[in-house]
């Protein structure tokens, strides 16, 4: 896995990365100032509106072409350019880590990328690993310096336990202080389901991105015969024989899956990114990524 | 339904031992899956209709099943009974003997059987198959089973009546072998009856619908005709005649004899009812040519008024010696009247060939001889690359002396006290069997090969006690006469009519001719010699044209069974009572076998493509 995640950190990637930009819909709250526009009204260069003047306000903003004009005195205001908080939450159960290549690698790799896109682009960026329950969490810092803390971060987690999506989503809304863009990487896999974690962030007014990593085989299972059926996280074991029309049966159960996954993230205004593990990590990044507007 | 062998039912014991087989799974292998609970619904939503996913899962197990049911059922011989009006087919046999000549009305009664049988396929049935069977001399099977009655009318009207003496009862037998009594099928014989008698055949076959033709009963006709040379009086031979009256009144009929057309008898002689009268007729002088006797008479049956001999009477015999001495040979040589020697002391390779064919036989005494392909030889230790006898050494006074008594080459020929001081070891080819031999070699063969026949003795009969046994003149005749036989003696070339004859041929001659009576010359291959003629359909002259020389040999009926156009047989086929049509309501057995052999089959290729698309 080290020499996976080394591999694809070379330099003119990182170079390629730091063109890109993380968006958000919606206007940063943070306090601290950034690279990123804001509806709140400010120290920026973008023109936001005019109101009266008070007593006490800075004459440097006064509209003195205005008060030629209409012999009153405006204000002129600009957007505040505000800075914006990245949270990526990565699922690190025992389901992640199955598939060729593993998901786990693919997710990492994503957080890695992803870390350092927000990281060059001056926003505080934190990292929160999960199970069945929060495993570890980085608090959000900025500067590119912390990158390598992020690559230490994702190389000491290996998959481990069940997933408690909703529990570890909501868990976290719970501590988080300062919400912003939360990217969550995961299977979305659990039988307890995503739906409660999702609403809970989306209260706490996250801009949310799921990024669903599923290996090829979970997609288009290919596979037909007598199996023994083993859940990767629980050992449960269910004996079938798996033939065309069982087959059919299943595209048509995880395509479902996915669609209410899709529509439920429609309904809250979440991104939603469906990543393949087949699919070549460049492009990923630079085009699925990008089309989808998680970048720009 | 019935089971004509119920013991193969017992085959269905495969069944438990299949869904034994069936109930067999492989271990399961194991997988992991990372959504599990998905897979869980999936089953789910599978068991809503699980009956008809077994039902899938299991038809391989059914196929077989049923497959095991079908052929248990097929081995059992299941037949289906029932009751049906359904007609059989139609086997015609149609007499072509000489007696359908005999005249009958307007007509022949050929004629008459011609139009029956073209009556009965226009009777025929869309579904009634016609087989056409042709009782000649020998049956023929004028085709397969026919559907188109056009084409079975235009075979019939082929068909022509020959001269000779039918084989009737050995056509009814072919024809029965095609009748299949479960099909309600049925033979239509078509004949006058005249020959031998089968009214006892037809009543035993209930299939066999007799239907007689008649017309015509006055006939006379030569039943024999031979010449004969006295005993010690070569020029005085006697002529015989046998004339039959096969009418039922008495006749007067003038009888004339002739030889290369000088008549030499004319009379007219009366005969009674079906009497029988044996002529004899002395003869003086040389004969040579045709001799004819022939019936000046109109009757209803012409083809047994006219015999005809080819007489030929013994010819001269060339023998090429080529010896350095050997006196005993010479001398019996002499001895016979006919043989004329032409004496050499070696052989010269650059004429050994004409030599060979100008002589009729060539002896060849203790001397090896070049390749030759034709001829006739006797070999007295003497060898030839043509003939696969080798000489491999010798054997001193050979003991256990047997001969092969069977063999004309050695026919009364006793080899008893038979004392051989040298003879030559042979090896000889497998298929050759010695005809005298020892215990040691094998002493005399006989081989015939394409235009050559050799008969080789391995030992000089000079240094042997056999000049001086009665076995030797008795050996020697043998031999020329197998070498060539038709030279030897009188003989009047004749045969009955049907029957094949044996044309000897020069062993020069590669092509001949022959010409039927009223056909065109025939160009024929000497692929054997003698070359065995059949095509003897026709009474009357045959001519033979060899290098330009032509001989005859004669064909005549001389069947008087045949010649019996009236026979008591007729009136016995007649007495039949008339056998119905084949339309009556008859209990039909229907074999099923195969309709379920075949449905095991389709059910096996459905469950093969099954397995093709499932897999």
């Amino acid at each position: 896995m080290t020499d996976s995640l080394e591999s694809f950190i070379d330099d003119a990637f990182l170079k390629k990365l730091e063109k890109l930009k993380v968006i958000s819909s919606k206007s940063s709250r943070s306090p601290h100032r950034g690279e990123h526009r804001s509806w709140q009204s400010g120290e920026g260069l973008e023109f936001l509106d005019y109101r009266k003047y008070h007593p006490g306000d800075d004459l440097r903003y006064v509209d003195w072409s205005v008060y030629g004009r209409l012999d009153k005195l405006f204000i002129k205001l600009f957007h505040a350019e505000k800075g914006q908080t990245a949270h990526i939450l990565l699922d690190t159960s025992l389901s992640m880590g199955a598939g060729n290549p593993s998901k786990d690698i693919t997710a990492k790799k994503l957080t890695a990328a992803i870390s350092y896109i927000c990281l060059s682009n001056l926003d505080k960026t934190g990292l929160m690993a999960f199970s069945d329950k929060i495993v570890e969490v980085k608090s959000p810092a900025r500067g590119k310096k912390q990158f390598p803390e992020v690559l230490k971060f994702l190389l000491s987690r290996q998959p481990a336990d069940q997933t408690d999506v909703n529990g570890c989503l909501a868990e976290y809304a719970s501590i988080c202080k300062n919400p912003g863009i939360a990217i969550i990487i995961s299977d979305l896999f659990d039988p307890n389901g995503y739906q409660d974690g999702l609403k809970v962030l989306a209260y706490r007014n996250f801009d949310i991105n799921v990024i669903q990593v599923l290996d090829h085989e979970e997609l288009f299972w290919s596979q037909t015969g007598n199996f023994l059926l083993q859940d990767a996280e629980t050992g449960e074991k269910k004996a079938t024989f798996v033939d065309r029309h069982l087959l059919a049966l299943y595209q048509k159960k995880i395509d479902g899956y996915i669609f209410d996954i899709k529509r439920y993230c429609g309904h809250y205004g979440i991104n939603y990114f469906l990543c393949d593990t087949r699919i070549p990590f460049e492009e990923l990044l630079t085009n699925y990524l990008s089309t989808g507007a998680l970048f720009r | 339904m019935q089971f004509l062998n119920p013991g193969m039912l017992a085959l269905l014991g495969i069944i438990p031992i299949l869904i034994l087989i069936h109930t067999l799974k492989p271990k399961p292998r194991q997988v992991d899956v990372t959504n599990l609970f998905l897979w869980q619904e999936v089953l789910k939503e599978r068991s809503s209709h699980l009956t008809f996913e077994r039902l899938k899962k299991n038809l391989p197990l059914l196929f077989q099943i049923c497959v095991v049911i079908l052929a248990a059922l097929a081995l059992a011989k299941p037949t289906w009974m029932y009751f049906g009006s359904q007609k059989g087919n139609m086997i015609l046999v149609i007499d072509t003997s000489a007696s359908m000549k005999t005249k009958a009305g307007t007509g022949t009664r050929f004629d008459v059987a011609r139009e029956k049988a073209v009556e009965l396929i226009g009777q025929r049935d869309h579904v009634q198959k016609i087989l056409i069977v042709e009782a000649g001399l020998k049956p023929v099977i004028k085709t397969g089973f026919l559907d188109n009655s056009t084409q079975a009318k235009s075979l019939v009207n082929s068909l022509k009546p020959s001269d000779v003496a039918g084989e009737l009862e050995q056509a009814i037998y072919l024809a029965l072998s095609f009748v299949d009594p479960s099909n309600n099928d049925a033979l239509y014989l078509i004949t006058d009856g005249a020959g031998e008698d089968i009214s006892t055949l037809v009543k035993n076959h209930p299939n066999i619908r007799p239907i007689i033709v008649t017309g015509g009963n006055l006939n006379i006709g030569i039943t024999k005709f031979k010449f004969r040379q006295e005993i010690n009086r070569n020029d005085h031979y006697e002529i015989m005649l046998e004339i039959k009256n096969f009418s039922a009144s008495p006749i007067t009929c003038p009888v004339r004899l002739s030889i290369d057309n000088t008549g030499i008898f004319k009379k007219s002689i009366p005969f009674e009812a079906h009497e029988k009268k044996l002529l004899i007729f002395p003869y003086t002088g040389l004969i040579s040519g045709i001799a004819g006797a022939i019936l000046e008479i109109d009757d209803d049956f012409s083809t047994d008024n006219r015999a005809y001999l080819s007489l030929n009477t013994a010819k001269d015999i060339w023998v090429l010696l080529v010896s350095r001495g050997n006196f005993f040979l010479e001398k019996l040589l002499k001895a016979y009247p006919n043989v004329k020697v032409n004496s050499v002391k070696e052989i010269i390779p650059s004429s050994w060939k004409d030599q060979t064919l100008r002589n009729d036989i060539v002896i060849v005494d203790r001397m090896d001889f070049p390749k030759t392909e034709k001829g006739n030889f006797l070999l007295i230790d003497a060898y030839s690359p043509s003939i696969p006898i080798v000489k491999t050494g010798h054997v001193r006074f050979p003991e256990n002396l047997v001969g092969d008594l069977k063999n004309p080459l050695m026919a009364n020929v006793n080899v008893s006290g038979l004392i051989i001081e040298k003879a030559a070891k042979l090896r000889a080819e497998k298929r050759l069997q010695p005809l005298m031999r020892s215990g040691q070699t094998g002493l005399m063969y006989a081989y015939e090969k394409g235009g050559m026949r050799a008969v080789l003795l391995s030992f000089d009969p000079t240094r042997s006690n056999l000049p001086l046994k009665i076995a030797f003149p008795v050996m020697m005749s043998n031999i020329i006469n197998w070498l060539n036989p038709h030279k030897l003696e009188f003989s009047t070339l004749q045969t009955r009519a049907g029957e094949p004859f044996d044309i000897y041929l020069n062993p020069q001659t590669d092509i001949f001719y022959t010409r039927a009576p009223g056909q065109k010359w025939e160009k024929q291959q000497a692929s054997t010699n003698p070359f065995r003629y059949t095509r003897t359909r026709s009474v009357g002259i045959y001519i033979i044209s060899e290098n330009d020389k032509q001989r005859y040999f004669t064909v005549n009926l001389a069947d008087e069974s045949e010649s019996n156009i009236a026979s008591p047989a007729i009136d016995k086929l007649s007495d039949i009572p008339e056998r119905s049509v084949a339309s009556e309501e008859i209990s039909v057995q229907q074999p099923l076998w195969t309709v379920f052999l075949l449905l095991g089959c389709t059910l096996l290729m459905v469950e093969w493509y099954l397995w093709l698309k499932i897999r």
